[in-house]
């Protein structure tokens, strides 16, 4: 029970502070090393997606650095991949969708770690941010960022596609969504953690909903780790606020470059054991 | 917090609202949610003779709670906390929609993300 919650800990803190659920840190944790049933460890990751998104978007809105259009607008493609995550998943297997995740996750890791970071282009004061840029105050730096929002269109494709992965995988999409965001679409690190955080809850409710209602969620494993993650991700959120966006930028990347070796691992039939 | 921290752009008084709002409602739903989970365990801890299943069912949960066991008050406390992020959508299609800005656009979208999340529990209910 209290390795339960630990886990759960662990994977609030990580998720809220790089803008991901922390589904693809738990569900590995609780298949591969606590013997816990896929579907107990699947519904238990979706609950906690939702308890991170939630508990990291308090601190993320008060802070101003949630985007509410961009959220919106993304969390439309979000929800409609997840919709049709069962239609892919019929053309696609399980591990050809891993291999393929794994090898853009490991690239995206790649970019970001070794120094192409893309600092997004800081608009000049008095240009329009058009319809989903934003400003926020970056606590850390002490300034205003400005930002616009580029590449929309791809942005909502890579949307549509994390949504599609997060149904059939049980994760929120965080792991797609904020390289997106930063590297395609120009939103600082600190805006589209923020922006993604908002996104998983609703993304992750729709898968948590099903298993709930079928009766797949057993509550002596969600429980535990509902309530730790809700504890990692108050904390998780409050320290990414206050520390650099280049260590964002560095966590994210190398709990990425992890996930793209267990893909690729769990693609080829090999389990981290 | 300074009242210029974090504002979207434009500058407005209906962004601060927009954000303060929201994030009550979430905090709402969060501490209502770990609250019942919370007496849920805690109820699990002194009555270790009801015990808690390895599933939980929606239709059981009134007369669980009724009878004080901790089954009922887990399915509830999970119950409130997937209708936490659903309340954050449909707080946001309204607010914007009798905003200031009359935002048709980003309210339309927050309809389509609940009628969404609808249709995939629905179509996931049905296998």
């Amino acid at each position: 029970m209290i390795l339960l919650a630990v886990v759960g800990l662990l994977g609030g803190v990580l998720g809220a502070m790089v803008g991901l659920g922390g589904g693809v840190f738990i569900i590995p944790v609780l298949s591969l090393f606590l013997d816990v049933p896929i579907h107990a460890a699947i519904s238990a990751s979706l609950l906690a997606v939702v308890a991170t998104s939630t508990t990291g978007s308090i601190g993320y809105m008060r802070e101003g650095l949630t985007n509410f259009r961009l959220g919106l607008t993304m969390e439309t493609a979000l929800t409609l991949g997840a919709l049709s995550g069962g239609l892919v998943g019929a053309v696609l297997s399980r591990g050809v969708l891993s291999a393929i995740f794994g090898v853009v996750m490991m690239a995206a890791a790649v970019y970001m770690g070794l120094g192409r970071r893309s600092a997004p282009e800081i608009p000049e004061e008095g240009d329009s941010l058009g319809v989903l840029g934003a400003r926020y105050h970056d606590a850390h730096q002490g300034i205003d960022i400005r930002y616009r929002v580029r590449r929309l269109p791809l942005g909502m494709f890579l949307g549509y596609v994390a949504g599609n992965v997060s149904g059939l995988l049980g994760v929120g999409g965080g792991f797609m969504t904020v390289p997106s965001m930063r590297l395609l679409m120009a939103v600082p690190m600190r805006a589209a953690v923020g922006t993604s955080s908002m996104m998983l809850g609703a993304t992750g409710c729709a898968g948590a909903a099903v298993y709930f209602a079928r009766g797949l969620v057993d509550p002596g494993v969600a429980v535990p780790v509902v309530l730790g993650v809700a504890v990692g991700a108050f904390v998780g959120s409050r320290v990414a606020v206050r520390i650099k966006s280049s260590i964002l930028v560095t966590v994210l990347a190398v709990v990425l470059f992890f996930l793209s070796v267990q893909m690729i691992l769990a693609a080829a039939g090999i389990t981290l054991r | 917090m300074s009242e210029e921290r974090g504002t979207e752009d434009p500058v407005s008084n209906e962004d601060r609202r927009l954000r303060r709002g929201l994030s009550l409602v979430l905090l709402v739903g969060l501490c209502a949610a770990v609250g019942l989970l919370l007496v849920g365990a805690v109820l699990t801890l002194v009555r270790p003779d009801v015990g808690v299943p390895g599933d939980i069912s929606l239709s059981d949960m009134p007369r669980s709670v009724a009878a004080l066991e901790p089954a009922g008050f887990f399915t509830l406390g999970f119950l409130v906390l997937l209708a936490t992020p659903v309340s954050l959508v449909a707080a946001m299609m309204v607010t914007l929609l009798r905003g200031e800005r009359r935002d048709r656009l980003f309210s339309g979208l927050a309809l389509l993300v609940l009628l969404v999340i609808a249709a995939s529990a629905y179509l996931g209910l049905r296998g």
